[in-house]
């Protein structure tokens, strides 16, 4: 047997071994970085697949499939029938639409009852707070009916935001359809798209607040995976990713509880009232705003509005309730006695606000009895704050303003820490519009008395 | 004749260990189909090498077994690496046995007298795949727990030993720190022995048994050439050795490994599934009423193993067993390709 | 007849050097890498002036046991001076304690001995006990580690 020439072999290891050397030279200056979220892989069921198939043949709804394949709901092998399919309990005005889809049981849209199917402590919880009362809230609202419907109904306008009461509440206001991502929701930017603005700008006053600043720039790093009554579990471990400010949720869904409340609520009304004084105050906001026993409206407006929708607190209870809970939230990162004297300096600055708005409540209402101020035919010759906009002269305009968009500035930029909101856009303009409706009052009565004579 | 320097001169002990290892081994061991041999040997030695690397970060304990990996993974310097080599070596190794088997199968290579082969070689492909079951446990991402508690189950579900091995896997009734504890033990004291045993008694049995011979019993066997194993056939299996590493240490800088999300006792994990080499037979079970899909896994690993002595015996009888090994091995190539896809798949 | 030089033992000598070379750079860094994984770097921390109190806290005449961020520390004052020693023995690594009736620093392990400076007396200690440094801003009496 000849040796076989084993030369070229050992040059072809001697190559190969200098290859590997280079290699692993690279290999000594490249490090991996943890992997990006992988997405969840969906459980398509039979019915789903129906629904799926036909959808993507005929390149509908391309953005809903996509969201709902990140979704949990996918991975757990919920499809499109379990929601889209109503359920017995379903409102009506969802039972009676039509449908574009050769399955005629389904719709477009969705109740909670759906939803109730597996979530069904969160609805009964959502059902206990505002945000299920809003539709009917706007609904109950005089004027509502004389705007054009696409801003109602169509839920261009009012009805955008107040959809969420809609149909025994729309569970996608805040974890958007179809990918109903709880982190999103925790955020507060799921909050901003109707909490802000004109009457109600809590996302402007609470992104530049302390509290808001500190989301702004350390928010990236906190952990919204967590449920909200997880993050202060272990109150004293000091952790990047525990909010280290609140959050809308941190304050309003304590605990992750869906049925949203304050003790002030919208209008910063409340039952009873100790303080004579405020009392009275407020009883002249209240004649503002039509809610009182001396008339059927009024009686209307109490009847159907303010009680059902649960515009004000109505008794000492419920208003000491919600206010206990906010201070327990406080004093999750504050000293119990300080969140507490916080709280009251608000309260005392409400009554404040109260007493100018009582004056030019009282002014305006002056016009009226002395018949000073257009009143067309279907007009209540009274103040009406709820009529809004629906006002004939500048003055009311001017008296709408001052009661829904300065003094509302007041006492919501005070509960969220933003002075400037509080004083520059709410105590201030209330003081000027107070000093304008009395100088246009004047202006008006003298004018009367030019003209009578 | 002349007596030459060479037979007279006293040989030097490497030469001495040369002629005690030396072996002629036959020509057609050259041929690609006959490196898969030498390819699980070379995947072993980096597993066992990176295996123990890592057992110096690694703890077995469960909350800390999941952070040491993720601080092999993202924050040791190469920690990567030596994992990502592990992984994939693990998955090399799996595949190369896969088709070693065939290729032993196909060319009857038990025959004239080599049973003994066949049986360690079963041996140590049951090992490889309990090591690849306990390795992936190690981890204790939510894949790993959730596996853990499937397969112990599935152990359970054995007859009469069924429970006891239950018990002895999982340390006690559920899966707890002293499952993972004994898992870790099999995967790097006993598995390890219990291989490199086998594997030693694998390669005695092929060098001490011989070779079997190439050619149908029908066709006459053709007289080959061999060549020797010091140093021509140690040359190749080193010059593939070194391809294989550069191949692997490639492919981990490309596809660093990955981890899975942390182990959760309370939710199962939407993509639990077991690794590839476990997919078919986990489809088969879920496909198959349970207690008849598991009577066929048991029956098919008996007649697995006893093969060689099935083929002797229908051998003596007449049955053309060149055939019916390549359409058996056809079949199950076949079977395994489609119920590991569909598994993997998933539609 | 010429000389032919065509050396076959040189041809195989090349060739195996060159392998072996190869080999060595391949398998070589390959081990290296292994070396590199199993040796963590060490970090050296450095944190600053800690305070330890003010003047008057600490006791004339003792040896005050702190822990600082893992360094154990022996603080000695003597009228108005005080130093702050490591408490790690100079001979193999045991913490020493302070005997107070005889002034000097007991090592445990192989009796090794400081007096109150930390200059070894007695027992295999090769050298003083390792000093931090003590800083004083006005009544407060700082530590550097």
């Amino acid at each position: 047997m000849e040796n076989k020439n084993l030369n070229p072999m050992k040059y072809a290891i001697g190559i190969l071994s200098i290859i590997l050397f280079l290699a692993l030279t690279i290999v000594g200056y490249t490090g991996i970085r943890a992997s990006k979220e992988e997405v969840p892989r969906p459980n398509i069921t039979q019915k789903a697949k129906k629904c799926l198939d036909c959808h993507i043949d005929k390149g509908l709804t391309k953005g809903a499939i996509r969201d709902w394949k990140l979704s949990k709901h996918s991975e757990k092998g919920i499809g499109c029938n379990e929601c889209h399919i109503p359920v017995k309990g379903t409102p009506e005005r969802i039972t009676n639409m039509a449908t574009a889809c050769e399955n005629k049981e389904v719709r477009r849209e969705v109740s909670s009852t759906n939803c109730k199917q597996c979530h069904d402590e969160k609805v009964k919880e959502f059902a206990k707070g505002k945000h299920a009362f809003a539709w009917s809230a706007l609904e109950s609202q005089p004027t509502t009916h004389m705007q054009p419907w696409q801003i109602m109904a169509g839920e261009k306008g009012c009805g955008g935001c107040h959809k969420i009461g809609r149909d025994e509440g729309q569970c996608d206001s805040c974890h958007t359809r179809h990918r109903f991502s709880a982190q999103e929701a925790r955020k507060p930017e799921a909050c901003a798209t109707c909490h802000m603005g004109f009457d109600h700008p809590q996302w402007e006053m609470y992104s530049t607040s302390k509290h808001g600043v500190i989301y702004a720039t350390e928010g990236d790093k906190w952990d919204f995976t967590k449920k909200i009554k997880d993050w202060y579990k272990e109150p004293l471990k000091a952790s990047f990713s525990t909010p280290r400010a609140p959050v809308c949720v941190t304050c309003h869904m304590q605990e992750g509880d869906h049925g949203v409340m304050t003790s002030w609520g919208f209008l910063a009304l409340r039952l009873p009232e100790e303080d004579e004084e405020w009392m009275k105050y407020r009883a002249k906001i209240m004649q503002g705003l039509g809610v009182k026993l001396d008339s059927d409206e009024g009686k209307r407006r109490i009847m159907e509005m303010v009680v059902p929708n649960q515009m004000a607190r109505l008794t000492k209870e419920d208003w000491q309730k919600e206010r206990d809970k906010m201070i327990k939230v406080c004093s999750q990162c504050h000293g119990e006695s300080w969140a507490k004297d916080e709280l009251k300096k608000v309260d005392g600055i409400i009554k404040e606000a109260d007493k100018l708005m009582a004056e030019a409540i009282d002014i305006v209402q002056g016009l009226y009895k002395d018949k000073l101020l257009p009143t067309p035919k279907d007009y209540p010759p009274n103040v009406d704050l709820l009529r809004y906009y629906e006002v004939q002269s500048e003055i009311e305009q001017k008296l709408y303003f001052m009661f829904l968009e300065h003094r509302m500035r007041v006492f919501q930029g005070a509960f969220h820490a933003n002075p400037d909101y509080m004083h520059w856009y709410g105590w201030a303009e209330m003081k000027r519009d107070l000093s304008e409706i009395r100088e246009e009052a004047g202006k008006l009565r003298k004018e009367h008395k030019l003209a009578a004579r | 004749m002349a007596i030459t320097i060479e037979e007279v001169k006293e040989k030097s002990l490497k030469d001495k260990i040369i002629d005690y290892i030396q072996e002629d081994v036959p020509d057609h061991l050259y041929t690609w189909p006959y490196t898969l041999g030498a390819i699980p040997l070379v995947l072993f030695a980096i597993l066992l090498i990176t295996g123990i690397l890592m057992t110096f970060y690694y703890i077995p304990y469960p909350d800390r077994a999941y952070e040491s990996v993720r601080d092999i993974t993202y924050s040791i310097y190469l920690g990567w690496f030596i994992r990502g080599m592990h992984k994939l070596a693990v998955n090399l190794m799996i595949l190369s046995l896969l088709l070693h088997m065939v290729r032993v199968f196909i060319t009857r290579a038990y025959k004239d007298n080599g049973e003994v082969k066949w049986l360690l070689g079963a041996g140590i492909f049951f090992t490889s795949l309990a090591f690849g079951f306990t390795g992936y446990s190690l981890v204790y991402d939510n894949v790993s727990y959730w596996g853990m508690v499937v397969v112990t189950n599935m152990a359970g579900e054995l007859p009469v030993v069924g429970k006891t091995l239950l018990l002895l896997l999982r340390g006690g009734e559920e899966v707890s720190e002293f499952t993972l504890i004994r898992l870790y033990d099999l995967h790097t004291k006993l598995l390890p022995l219990l291989i490199i045993v086998l594997i030693t008694g694998h390669i005695l049995a092929v060098r001490l048994l011989g070779f079997a011979k190439l050619g149908t019993d029908l066709k006459s066997v053709p007289t080959e050439g061999m060549h020797k194993f010091f140093p021509e056939h140690a040359m190749e299996v080193g010059l593939i050795s070194i391809c294989l590493l550069i191949f692997i240490v490639d492919i981990v800088m490309l596809f660093p490994p990955t981890l899975g999300t942390a182990a959760n006792p309370l939710e199962v994990a939407s993509n639990v599934s077991p690794p590839w080499y476990f997919s078919a037979v986990y489809k088969w079970i879920t496909i198959v009423p349970r207690d008849a899909g598991l009577f066929a896994v048991m029956l098919f690993i008996i007649l697995f193993f006893a093969y060689p002595y099935i083929d002797r015996f229908l051998s003596k009888r007449g049955t053309d067993m060149w055939r019916v090994n390549i359409t058996i091995s056809a079949a199950a190539v076949i079977v395994f390709t489609i119920l590991t896809l569909w598994e993997i798949v998933r539609v | 007849m010429g000389v032919i030089h065509d050396n076959l033992s040189r041809r195989k000598f090349l060739s195996s050097a060159f392998m072996t070379l190869g080999l060595s750079f391949g398998l070589g860094t390959l081990f290296i890498r292994f070396g590199q994984f199993l040796t963590p770097e060490k970090k050296e921390k450095r944190i600053g002036e800690v305070l330890i109190g003010n003047f008057t806290d600490i006791p004339d005449g003792a040896a005050t046991p702190l822990e600082i961020s893992g360094n154990k520390i022996l603080v000695v004052r003597s009228k108005d001076r005080i130093t702050a020693f490591s408490r790690i023995c100079t001979d193999l690594g045991c913490l020493v304690s302070w005997d107070a009736a005889r002034e000097q620093f007991i090592c445990p392990c192989h009796q090794g001995v400081y007096d109150k400076n930390g200059k070894n007396i007695a027992g295999p200690p090769p050298r003083p006990l390792d000093r931090f440094e003590i800083l004083a801003k006005g009544e407060n009496v700082y530590i550097r580690v």
